[in-house]
């Protein structure tokens, strides 16, 4: 019926149809065999194998399996995991890379100014024009189309950007949920009349301004930074400003250097020369919790804390400074000669300068991005490239976790497995081999291991037990657990096979020609039973990582920060990872999938080879 | 088959259809909150979606906070002016109380003193605990000789005439800055609950027969805990089934402390995924959802317009990770603050609800009074423990972690690292053991967090997880056994009492389930006396700053965060306006359906 | 037969009777004290009173052997005991679950079984077709997906995306009759939905098995050798007898069921059993937990005792003793 349908419709459909009846279909196209081939005999092994190795399920459920096996082990092998990292900054951002990818018009233009946000870059040339780059977010890569060529500065927050035109205006673009990308009533209104903004930075949902008259107007969120009290002893006396997440650093007027934002941290403890104005500063940046000064003579001063080595690990610098820079983790000098130093933390490439950048003459950096322009306006650019697979909440590489994931669920399921196979066939032959007493009493108690429902015992017992335990022993517990209350089916089986073997024809003449019981079991019995055993092993593989990711699932599996696919999978429970971060569930759902697909056709596939009916024409 | 499926689908769309065009006219509210335990009287159980039905369904409570978190009396519908206040000689102080005409029951029957005098002995009996109720009364004169069963008389009760009653506060308990919460009590209905039981009341107290407090007591356990129907409150109870509890309007309610009644025909209050609740408001599943804090759920319903009306307020509490002050090296004051410093609390703010995390210094709500009075002292005086490694090395230098492994070579900060700990004189390693919460957010930052920056002020950090109720457990119970964890994390919330005596007072210093930090700081303890005792609202503020500068030194609790809360309403109901100390279920006579 | 029956009830209580001991034990393994997680709040003076009291409630004054003795006894009595949860007979909490439970796997059983006949028989009938193919390579992706999965799934399409259907919870409570109806409907389509894709994957591949199994019999093709039409055959002849291995494995999934929801009742936060017993297991409601565990176990080993009976009655081959 079906087929006749398809026919005659001749659809998109039934082409489709047959490629997938192509694909899908049993043991391939049976050759016409002449007589001798026909004749042949075959060892039921080389049947088997033969049976195997042509039904196209065994084919795609390996490929299926060894490529979710080589992605997790080859590939973690290559990309290493810190389970312990976290950049919140960078939490729950989509698939994408290509944030250094700057265009090729920049190429041989004069650059005046590159900022970054957290995946994106801008970049602003002498002739006025801004050039945005990297992964969108929240709009922060469409420049307006009503943006003149009067730009004169520009500043990139996390997700939004604002730029400042000669005549003082402030126009911004991107998120702007707590108006950090707008110039607010509020903000004009602390403007004077006849006062102009001159410089411009943006940091975490908040924008700072300085105007010509040495005052500082922040936008934005402040309830996390404490950015809304500006110290009066400063207002009226900043010249420059470079705001990074909870503080800032400012360079007034007489070259001195002071903070704004979370007090009492090693940032706002400036060294004192650095404030009393025995040293003219230049030129003042920041990292994330450091500030970078340089002074007239071309000398670096370094403060904060000394994390990732950034207050120890100063490279030797015997020339003169030019150009400071400070990204979110790294800080950036370069010398008269063209040279980068780079030190900090390297997490992101945030310190790899590329070797062909020489000729420095000035660097920019942003949050994980950035950019060396050297004398021939040529731009370098290093740092966090994107994320194959996006972040997580904590900002940790998506694609890294659901390789190492991929490991502990392959694991988990496979020392299960071995568990639950060494006990099954224990008990089994046990069973069907003693018979009698010992054959019912091991029965009973079967029984009643496979009588308590599966889910509520599991997460019973691993309530009870795991409660001590730390996340590796809680793994090995899940595994434990789960070959252990699991065994009964394959006990069972390995007995009835047994004892149906027993009763064979050919094990009876095995017999009667006085073959040794022990040789009639190792020779006759045990092979059929491995084989029954092998099927069943590789079926519940499947069941066992399927088991491993809804424990996790429920939040009774394998423990952050060690990733499972099981427990990555356990954010998808709250309604905006569904809705919004599509990566975080889809991804460790389908691998899932993909592995137990892999292992239910393998094991489908050896059944039907091992099931000697299946071989009739 | 295909029959089938065409059925199948045809029937999916119809039933989808049919339950769209269920008619929205009704004037309905449906509110989702989480799950419920069913336990709709004051005194059982601690579940506060409970609660949200409780102040529904119960009403003329003599006591009242306003919108600014003070504690009032209600005399504009339930008492006729402000009770009589006589101190005795004795030093306990008596409050006679007198209700306004015209109270009456859902059922039309009035409400009387008796009502509150049979509520009073009933919550203070022994037949009370032995049903598992919380016990109240404890400040009442004779509450001990009562509650023990020694006597069938409640001397501090008494009875005057069917509309006025009077308790008399023991000496011991006064003077109280918050005194007037002592007569905080919702009446349960006398006719229903005590049937054919006689109080009687003298000059000696209020009289109950012991039978008779056991029948209440297992009346009110058994049947009225779970069915209240007669209450009288702005609603009546109608029904709790498959986690829905139906409430219709009361007709014979009197009015609020404001004297307004509510308009909304119907409230149906369902409890839905709390990983879902914004998404089940947006999908016009129910009309009010409250209390969200994320980022995500906040913008997704900004993102809807005017659909909804949103209605923020500091959150009255903060996120903290308290420390036990009597185990192992957190027993030293330098120790937890060299914890504090190595906290970041902006990241974990950060990562947990975006740039709606605010910071929060020390053992306050940023909802109350005296706070927001004080906020310029706040920020001046109190230590912010902001993230700095160079610090809590410093702290650490002060206390006797002092050390290399031999106890005697100095420790040197710049070397410290993994392998690189602090040890103290006896050659102990600084080890510090976390107990955290499953499936917490701030768990997980913590854990990421203090894994990395602990061993860069030389302390072993170690983090065991637990479940919620497991962590609880050892926290409250400072079980001896399984007593090895210095710091939890948690949050907590300060309600109309912001009384520190049970959290932080040495005299509960071994009291399980109280003061679970094992404090017991003499200026702390005088700080809290102090502040108790205050007279006025001048006194308390000042009071109120020489605990918190105490408080901030001795650092129990590492306070981590602050923020704000969003209730978020349809906006076909009108009014919907929410503050710290008044959520939804108590602004309910505000709202109407249009 | 009869003393068959007899000698399988009888070996049927030493297991009831170490299984409830086993749970018993499990169940005390878990940490935290029921008596204390019902206390919180309040006055500390009272404390000590009032866990006191909880525990006697909750009958733990007792030494470990006499709780159990007492439950067991209890059990007989058809008294499971009191929930610390929510402060009330433990059969008073699962009433509703236990019949909102059966309701969504009735529907379930009536879809998965009614969809697995008819793909099976079809599928063994035309085996190698695309027909079968196509619901072979269903089946085992079926059997591949975590249940949560397919459950996310929907709640994302139907619920979120489309908005044709609630997301998750219950019924609501006061409506008029034929809107409750409609309500109850809507609310179990996608919870029948992904238990059915679920239940199907494995039934349908049990039953085009045994359909092929009879299929290739000796008494088929002399039917067929008879002349008989195909339908006959199939739907009279070799139906009947698959019927039989079908009818078993029925049975023995009906009293998986009630346990095998729990999941799905998470994520639907459908009120029924799992739902109710994961509720329990974090708060650590002793009775509420334990008996609810063993009513599982009862439920299966009934099941499976009826499902070897009803094989003997209907397979005159089987014999039992």
């Amino acid at each position: 019926m079906e087929k006749k349908d398809n026919k005659q419709k001749q659809s998109i459909f039934s082409s489709f149809g047959r490629m997938f009846k192509r694909l899908f279909s049993f043991g391939g196209k049976k050759k016409e065999l002449n007589v001798f081939e026909e004749e042949e005999i075959k060892s039921p092994s080389k049947v088997i194998f033969s049976n195997f190795i042509h039904n196209k399920f065994t084919i795609i459920g390996l490929i299926l399996f060894i490529g979710i096996f080589s992605f997790a082990y080859i590939g973690g092998m290559f990309r290493q995991m810190d389970p312990v990292y976290q950049e919140p900054i960078l939490q729950n951002i989509g698939p994408g890379t290509g944030y250094l990818d700057f265009p090729s018009e920049l190429e041989g233009k004069k650059i005046v100014q590159i900022s970054s946000g957290i995946t994106f870059s801008v970049a602003l040339t002498d002739d006025g024009k801004v050039y945005a780059w990297g992964k969108d977010t929240d709009g922060a890569t469409e420049v307006p189309s009503n943006l003149g060529t009067n730009v004169v500065k520009i500043a990139a927050g996390d997700r939004h950007v604002v730029a400042l035109t000669d005549s003082g205006e402030v126009i911004g673009w991107g998120k702007n949920d707590f108006h950090q990308a707008e110039l607010t009533y509020e903000a004009k209104a602390q403007l004077k009349s006849d006062e102009k903004v001159i410089d411009v930075s943006a940091s975490d949902k908040y924008t700072a301004l300085v105007t010509d008259k040495g005052n500082v107007i922040i936008l934005g969120a402040t309830g996390a930074n404490n950015m809304d009290y500006v110290p009066s002893e400063i207002q009226g006396r900043v010249a420059a400003v470079d705001a990074n997440s909870y503080n800032m650093v400012l360079l007034l007027k007489d070259g001195t250097i002071a903070t704004m934002g979370v007090s009492g941290n090693e940032f706002s403890d400036v060294p004192k020369e650095l404030t009393d104005g025995s040293i003219k500063i230049v030129k003042a940046k920041m990292s994330y919790a450091n500030g970078i000064a340089l002074d007239d003579q071309g000398k670096i001063h370094v403060w904060g804390a000394n994390g990732d080595n950034m207050r120890d690990g100063i490279p030797a610098i015997n020339e003169k400074v030019v150009d400071v820079s400070g990204s979110r983790n790294a800080l950036f000098a370069v010398g008269e000669s063209g040279k980068v130093y780079a030190w900090g933390n390297d997490d992101l490439n945030d310190i790899s300068v590329p070797s062909s950048a020489t000729n420095i003459k000035q660097v920019f950096s942003g949050y994980f991005q950035n950019y060396a322009v050297d004398n021939n306006n040529e731009i370098h650019a290093w740092g966090n490239d994107g994320y194959v697979l996006g972040t997580d909440a904590q900002g940790r590489d998506y694609f890294t976790r659901l390789m190492h994931g991929g490991r502990v669920t392959l694991v988990v399921g496979i020392i299960a497995v071995i568990i639950e196979t060494v006990l099954g066939l224990l008990i089994g032959m046990i069973s069907g081999f003693k018979g009698g007493k010992v054959d019912n009493l091991l029965m009973r108690f079967t029984e009643i291991v496979s009588s308590v429902p599966f889910m509520p015992l599991v997460i019973t017992l691993s309530a009870s037990l795991g409660n001590d335990l730390s996340t590796d022993q809680k793994m090995y517990l899940i595994m434990i657990i789960l070959g252990v209350i699991s065994w009964p089916g394959m006990a069972r089986l390995v007995r009835a096979q047994i004892l149906i073997e027993r009763e064979k024809d050919f094990v009876l003449a095995a017999r009667a020609l006085g073959i040794k019981e022990g040789s009639i079991i190792v020779r006759h019995i045990l092979p059929n039973v491995m084989n029954i055993c092998i099927v069943n092993m590789t079926l519940s593989y499947a069941d066992k990582m399927l088991m491993e990711a809804a424990l996790s699932f429920l939040g009774f599996g394998v423990q952050e920060p060690m990733p499972s696919w099981g427990n990555m999978l356990n954010g998808a429970q709250r309604a905006i990872v569904i809705e919004n971060y599509w990566w975080q569930w889809i991804t460790p759902a389908v691998c899932v999938v993909i592995a137990a697909l892999g292992v239910n056709l393998v094991g489908d596939a050896l059944r039907e080879a091992l099931d000697p009916k299946e071989n009739e024409k | 088959m295909k029959k089938l499926l065409t059925l199948a689908v045809a029937a999916l769309m119809t039933v989808s259809l049919a339950g769209c065009g269920s008619s929205k006219a009704e004037n309905k509210l449906v509110v989702g909150q989480d799950k419920m335990n069913g336990e709709f009287i004051e005194g059982f159980g601690n579940n506060s979606y409970d609660k949200s039905i409780r102040d529904l369904i119960h009403g003329y409570n003599p006591v009242i906070v306003d919108n600014d978190g003070n504690i009032k009396w209600e005399t504009k519908v339930t008492l006729k002016g402000e009770p009589a206040v006589k101190n005795n000689k004795d030093g306990s102080k008596t409050f006679t109380v007198t209700l306004n005409d015209g109270l009456k029951w859902n059922d039309g029957k009035p409400v009387t003193a008796n009502d509150y005098v049979m509520t009073y002995l009933m919550r203070a009996s022994k037949s009370w605990i032995d049903a598992n109720g919380n016990p109240t009364g404890y400040e009442i004169e004779g509450y001990d000789a009562f509650s023990a069963g020694k006597t069938e008389t409640f001397s501090g009760v008494k009875m005057i005439d069917d509309h006025s009653f009077s308790i008399t506060i023991a000496a011991k308990n006064l003077p109280y800055y918050w005194e007037k919460n002592f007569l905080w009590s919702y009446p349960l209905p006398a006719h229903v609950v005590a049937k054919d039981v006689k109080i009687t009341s003298d000059d000696k107290g209020a009289k109950i027969a012991k039978k008779d407090q056991a029948a209440i007591a297992d009346y009110v356990k058994n049947t009225f805990l779970k069915n209240p129907t007669v209450t009288c409150g702005p609603y009546k109870f109608e029904g709790f089934k498959n986690q829905q509890v139906q409430l219709t309007l009361n007709k014979e309610y009197a009015g609020n402390w404001e004297g307004k009644k509510p308009s909304i025909e119907k409230i149906t209050v369902k409890a839905i995924d709390m990983d879902k609740d914004v998404d089940t408001l947006v999908a016009g599943e129910v009309d009010i959802v409250a209390g969200a804090i994320e980022a995500e759920k906040i913008d997704k319903v900004k993102a809807q317009g005017d659909k909804f009306t949103i209605s923020s307020y500091p959150r009255n509490g903060y996120g903290n990770m308290p420390i036990s002050c009597y185990y192992g090296a957190t027993k030293d004051v330098n120790v937890r603050q060299a914890l504090a410093y190595i906290v970041d609390t902006n990241k974990i703010a950060q990562a947990a609800m975006g740039a709606y995390g605010k910071p929060c210094y020390s053992d306050y709500g940023a909802a109350q009074k005296v706070y927001i009075d004080n906020k310029e002292w706040v920020d001046k005086n109190l230590n912010t423990y902001s993230f700095s490694i160079a610090n809590a090395n410093k702290a650490l230098d002060k206390s006797d972690y002092k050390y290399e492994k031999d106890g005697k070579t100095p420790f040197d900060a710049k070397k410290a690292s993994k392998d690189y700990l602090r040890y103290n004189s006896k050659g102990e390693v600084l080890l510090i053991s976390h107990l955290g919460s499953e499936k917490n957010t701030i768990t997980d930052n913590i854990k990421l967090q203090l894994t990395k920056n602990a061993p860069q002020v030389g302390i072993k950090y170690e983090i065991t997880v637990k479940d919620f109720e497991t962590m609880l457990n050892i926290y409250y119970q400072k079980q001896k056994a399984e007593v090895k964890y210095n710091v939890y994390n948690m949050a907590s919330g300060f309600n109309e009492v912001p009384d520190p005596e049970a959290d932080y007072h040495g005299k509960y210093e071994k009291v399980a389930n109280f003061n679970p930090y094992g404090l017991n700081d003499a200026e702390l303890n005088k700080a809290i006396e102090n502040l108790k005792a205050s007279k006025d609202e001048k006194e308390f503020s000042e009071n109120w700053k020489a605990y918190q500068k105490r408080w901030n030194y001795l650092l129990p609790t590492i306070p981590t965060y602050t923020n704000d809360y969003y209730d978020f309403a349809a906006s076909k109901v009108k009014g919907f306006k929410t503050t710290p100390f008044r959520d939804w279920a108590n602004s309910i006579c505000n709202f109407s359906i249009e | 037969m009869l003393r068959y029956t007899v000698k399988r009830i009888l070996s049927l209580i030493p297991v009831v009777f170490i299984i409830s001991i086993m749970l018993f034990g499990l169940t005390k393994l878990m940490p935290g004290d029921p008596a204390k997680l019902m206390v919180q709040g309040g006055r500390p003076e009272t404390y000590d009173a009032r866990v006191e009291a909880a525990r006697k409630s909750l009958g733990l004054d007792q030494d470990v052997v006499t709780q159990y003795v007492k439950w067991m006894g209890n059990l007989a009595h058809g008294d499971l005991g009191v929930s610390s949860t929510y402060q009330t007979e433990v059969k008073n909490v699962v009433a509703e679950p236990l019949k909102n439970t059966v309701f969504l796997n009735f529907f379930v059983l009536i879809f998965s079984l009614g969809i697995s006949i008819l793909v099976g028989i079809r599928s063994a009938v035309k085996k190698g077709s695309f027909f079968d193919q196509f619901w072979q390579v269903f089946s085992l992706i079926g059997m591949s997906v975590p249940t949560f999965f397919v459950g996310l799934c929907l709640i994302f399409i139907f619920a979120f995306k489309l908005g044709w259907l609630p997301s998750f919870g219950m019924p609501e409570q006061g409506l008029s009759t034929g809107a409750y109806i409609t309500s109850w409907f809507r609310h179990l389509i996608l919870p029948v939905t992904t238990l059915t894709v679920i239940q199907l994957a494995g039934t349908m591949r049990y039953v085009r098995n045994a359909m092929l199994e009879v299929l290739s019999q000796d008494f088929i093709r002399t039917a067929r050798s008879k002349g008989l039409s195909q339908k006959v055959i199939v739907y009279s002849h070799a139906f009947r007898n698959a019927l039989i291995p079908v009818v078993t494995i029925v049975i023995t999934q009906i009293g998986m069921l009630f346990s095998g929801s729990m999941i799905t009742e998470t994520v639907f936060q459908w009120n029924g059993l799992g739902f109710i017993l994961l509720k329990g297991l974090q708060k650590r409601d002793l009775w509420l937990v334990v008996s609810m565990n063993l009513f599982y176990v009862v439920i299966y080993l009934i099941s499976n005792f009826i499902a070897d009976i009803t094989y003997a009655l209907v397979d005159p081959r089987v014999k039992l003793d």
